[in-house]
């Protein structure tokens, strides 16, 4: 009871008519960042922070954290309409979202998206309003060998989504793999694959290989077809928006699925991508209309989309009850809260619970205002379709450039862009997967590292992985996934057996 | 198909090879806490190159058999594709030089009028109005400082 | 396109009598930047580092200190050797620093990445950072002398988290296990913060956290502070109670971590001053003296001659504990 009164409290602050005008500035200039790929809400952020440093504490983490809630809105919107994803974990969005907007119905697509970042952000704020103390206990039980578990759930979820070869699906998963291990190797502080090239020291990084191997791959095969004069034909009109809503409501089970896995896998840093990429996988495996995905499904846009909002939204508890930042861009927000002379951290909640209470207020009310944003500004993202492909083409290899170089301030991943983009290209032509190597990509790194802190805790003794209550269950829920197809056919065998 | 394919598998085999010969300085064996830091690049490493290696064995069966030679693109596909590939990576060498923004104003300029076939009108206001507004939007209002390149600092007055 | 081209003659003309113009004015006073000054960090976003230098930058300019914004760029790769390499090779770029902490020295001598402090311009040392050896509030051990006696009678049971490989926590941990003779199991993570949490999730038995990635945890009585690695005790109120190292064990070990600033290679004396004289009035602000006393550190400005000394000899410091436990690169 005590926490409605303090909701009710916070929402008086957050509902000032100035309050909302500065969520609202927030939210566009999020909205802004998040769909240029390259800049994130951190950079966002950190241009703010001088402005916040002279207003009232409340009102500059409102202004901090709507332009967070805006880059999650954003990002979805290059995913659908350009296969281009603007933040990491729009990736899975690309697979459904892009062959819809393909197909002539962007204002469907994007409708969709929104309204699943609204559900997703629902589930979240709830879950951050009234159980926040205990989902932080909860986050802590997750040592290293609970992360590797997790991350052997995500890729037990992909099983499915590999292509019409399995030999060169494992190919480009291994391929996948060897590319994130290049770098600096956490564990043993040694560098590997750099063969003494400084350029190689900081890795591949995973925005630039997928802006080359999505975004350029898919302007080759669009230019292949014979050079387009014409865009894409973009009809957005209310039609959309009804049919959007009714499918999410047609759908309940990928909104709920998609926003329970992104609320849990949120609680723990960088969580928001393996979440949207293990909704993908579970919700294309349990739907029954399997063959329709990656064609433009709307389950596979909904269920990547809730779980994506659902851990950004939860991504904010561990910041605030354990100081820890879910994100980059949490990292920058928290250095933010310091110059208040605020320190995130289990004391927020005691020494400045009406700060806090402010902040989830603000979560409430930033994420409502920012699904009306998008959803207002839907027909005209969708229109962009309908400029000219000579004109509109180039700008993308323009924009595509600038995000591949402002990831890391390398002039180098420029030019990887470009060579993934001819290497995305001819992997799609010949069959190689893409789906299954950025996942390799981007989960490689987290995975390899958990699993051997793991193993220097359990001095070598990988029964680690088993260890209750945490562990144990995920990995077997993961192993029987990962065998799902060879337990059915022999059940079935079984079955036939017993039927003679 | 059968060219692209077998070029693709050995590269992917290169790759692999580099890997391994890394993996084996650096240890691969399972040591006293874990693996060692070569153990899962010594594992993917030889994966990609017997993955790679199955590879140009189908592709070589498949073709020997005179499995019809399927194009990897269709008739005439390479040349848009050219046209898209060689200005951009001109574009990018060109950056070193002049900057980003100068850079794509260019590009931008060339292929909506020498590919796009679009008026000069257009095409001039284009390539003028999108850089400047990601330059402001870049460089200036959200201090992402982009390539300037050597004479980039004195192409752009503000 | 004619007249476009003589429109960019002219505008080329500006630029130039522009630029002169600027150069002109900046010769004749003291130097001040002329572009957005490029503020490195060797780490990623979310470190101290990070927070330290996102912290700098806004109090430069509501103070109005420099004419130019300082803008954040992380280049973490490598252990910060991107970040470094990058800054070499900047020769006499004025507009270009960096924030630095001990993986100046950690990272090139356990990678044998070619580079060395003196690659660089020091400008100034802004604080020190101090090292606390920490464990669950849970755990039996009250005192240091406790713990490190139980981590004796089992030697490789007791897991001790810290920052990366070969980085301050494991120089610390391997000074610890020199000394008392005992032997922790170390394991890496990628960050402070995440080294705490770990901690108060009980998946490590103790940490040599900074004061300020483990302070809130310790507030909100999750964690145990069992002794600071020094040899005095933190002088701030809320650390005054924490026993140093010796008074703890009888054992006198310190570390102290750099928070410093550096410049490009070959520049001029004047830009050097400019640098100095801009971070010396950071730290006298009072926002700076406020995020000391936070973050738990030791205020130690310091520039010139004895900064490039104190770099010397901490210089010589790490090397000989890393060879002494065998972390240096092979």
């Amino acid at each position: 009871m005590e926490d409605i009164n303090n909701l009710i409290m916070g929402l008086g602050v957050a509902l000032q008519s100035y309050n909302i005008m500065i969520a609202v500035i927030g939210l566009v200039l999020g909205i802004i960042v998040g769909v240029l790929p390259g800049l994130g809400g951190a950079n966002g952020v950190a241009i703010l922070i001088p402005v916040v440093v002279s207003m009232p504490a409340t009102t500059g983490v409102i202004l901090l954290s709507s332009i967070y809630w805006g880059a999650l809105y954003g990002g979805s919107i290059t995913s659908i309409l350009f296969n281009i994803p603007g933040e990491p974990w729009s990736v899975a969005t690309t697979f459904d979202g892009y062959p819809m907007a393909k197909s002539g119905r962007a204002g469907k697509a994007l409708v969709l998206a929104f309204l699943s970042h609204g559900a997703g952000a629902v589930l979240g704020v709830i879950m951050l309003t009234f159980f926040a103390p205990l989902i932080a206990e909860f986050a802590l039980k997750f040592g290293p060998a609970e992360i590797f578990a997790v991350m052997i759930l995500t890729f037990s979820a992909f099983v499915g989504l590999g292509g019409k070869s399995p030999l060169k699906t494992v190919a480009s998963i291994f391929f996948g793999f060897t590319l994130a291990a290049v770098g600096m190797d956490i564990v043993s502080g040694q560098l590997r694959m750099t063969f003494g090239s400084v350029d190689l020291m900081g890795g591949f990084s995973f925005i630039v290989a997928v802006i080359g191997l999505f975004g350029l791959g898919e302007i080759f095969l669009t230019v292949e077809e014979g050079l387009k004069v014409e865009g894409i034909k973009a009809k957005v009109g209310l039609k959309d928006m009804r049919e959007g809503l009714k499918e999410i409501l047609q759908n309940p089970k990928a909104v709920i699925m998609g926003a329970l896995i992104g609320c849990w896998m949120g609680l723990k840093p960088g969580g928001a991508t393996p979440a949207s990429f293990m909704a993908y996988g579970f919700c294309k495996q349990s739907c029954k209309n399997k063959d329709e995905f990656g064609k433009g499904a709307s389950p596979g846009i909904i269920a990547p989309e809730a779980a994506a909002h659902g851990a950004g939204t939860s991504a904010t508890l561990p910041m605030i009850t354990l100081g820890i930042p879910g994100s980059p861009t949490m990292a920058v927000i928290m250095g933010g809260l310091m110059i208040f002379g605020l320190q995130p951290g289990p004391m927020l909640f005691k020494e400045h619970a009406d700060f806090v209470w402010g902040l989830i207020a603000s979560c409430w009310v930033g994420n409502f205002i920012g699904l009306f944003i998008v959803m207002a500004f839907a027909p005209l993202f969708a229109a962009i379709l309908k400029i000219r492909f000579a004109i509109f083409m180039p700008i993308i290899v323009y924009v595509c450039a600038i995000g591949a170089y402002a990831v890391n301030n390398r002039m180098i991943d420029v030019y990887y862009m470009i060579i993934f983009g001819i290497l995305g290209y001819l992997f799609k032509k010949l069959d190689y997967p893409l789906a299954p190597m950025v996942l390799a990509l981007v989960l490689g790194d987290m995975a390899e590292q958990a699993m051997r802190q793991a193993l220097i805790m359990g001095q070598g003794n990988p029964l680690i992985f088993f260890r209750p209550p945490i562990a144990l269950p995920i990995m077997i829920v993961a192993l029987i996934i990962f065998f799902w197809p060879l337990i059915s056919t022999v059940k079935q065998k079984l079955m036939t057996k017993n039927a003679v | 198909m059968r060219k692209a394919d077998i070029f693709i598998a050995l590269l992917l085999m290169s790759v692999g090879i580099l890997v391994l010969v890394d993996s084996v300085r650096l240890g691969f064996k399972w040591g006293m806490s874990g693996p060692e830091s070569g153990f899962f690049p010594f594992y993917l490493g030889s994966g990609l190159i017997i993955c790679s290696l199955t590879v140009l064995f189908n592709v070589m069966r498949k073709y020997r058999k005179g499995g019809g030679e399927e194009r990897l693109m269709p008739e005439g596909a390479l040349k848009p594709i050219l046209w898209v590939l060689i200005p951009a990576t001109v574009m990018i060498a060109v950056t070193g030089l002049v900057g980003l923004h100068v850079a794509a104003a260019l590009y931008l300029a060339f292929y909506m009028r020498a590919v796009g076939k679009i008026g000069w009108v257009t095409t001039i206001l284009i390539s003028l109005i999108v850089p400047i507004s990601l330059y402001i939007a870049f460089d200036k209002l959200f201090l992402v400082p982009l390539p300037q390149g050597l004479w980039g600092a004195k192409l752009i007055p503000f | 396109m004619e007249r476009a081209f003589s429109g960019l003659k002219i505008a080329l003309g500006l630029v130039c009598c522009l630029a002169l113009f600027i150069v002109s004015i900046g010769t004749a006073g003291a130097w001040e930047p002329t572009k957005p000054v490029e503020f490195i960090i060797p780490a990623g976003t979310g470190g101290g580092a990070d927070v330290m230098a996102r912290f700098i930058s806004p109090i430069i300019e509501k103070y109005k200190l420099s004419p130019k914004p300082f803008i954040v760029i992380n280049k973490s790769g490598g252990a910060g050797a991107e970040g470094m390499l990058y800054v070499k090779g900047k020769n006499k770029d004025p507009h270009v620093i960096i924030i630095t902490l001990d993986n100046l020295f950690t990272t090139p001598a356990a990678t044998g990445v070619p580079f060395n402090w003196k690659d660089l311009t020091p400008i100034s040392r802004l604080a020190l950072d101090y090292f606390v050896l920490w464990v669950n509030a849970e755990s039996p051990y009250k005192t240091a002398k406790e713990y490190l006696d139980a981590a004796k009678k089992e030697p490789g049971k007791f897991i001790m988290g810290g920052t990366g490989t070969a980085q301050e926590d494991q120089i610390i941990t391997v000074m610890m296990e020199q000394a008392f003779g005992v032997k922790f199991s170390y394991v890496p993570f990628k960050g402070g913060g995440d080294v705490a949490v770990e901690l108060v999730g009980k998946h490590i038995n103790s940490s040599v956290n900074n004061p300020a990635e483990a302070v809130s945890h310790w507030k909100a009585g999750r964690l145990r502070p069992l002794a600071v690695i020094d040899h005095e005790r933190i002088n701030l109120p809320d650390w005054k109670g924490i026993p140093t190292m010796k008074e703890a064990t009888g054992n006198d070990l310190s570390y102290l971590m750099l928070r410093g600033i550096f410049a490009a290679p070959g520049i001029t004396k004047e830009q050097q001053d400019f640098y100095v004289n801009v971070m010396k009035k950071v730290t006298e602000t009072p926002e700076w003296k406020k995020y000391i006393s936070d973050m738990g550190l030791k205020a130690a400005f310091l520039s010139g001659p004895e900064y490039v000394k104190w770099l010397e000899d901490k210089e010589k410091m790490t090397k000989d504990l890393m060879t002494k436990g065998g972390l240096l690169k092979k």
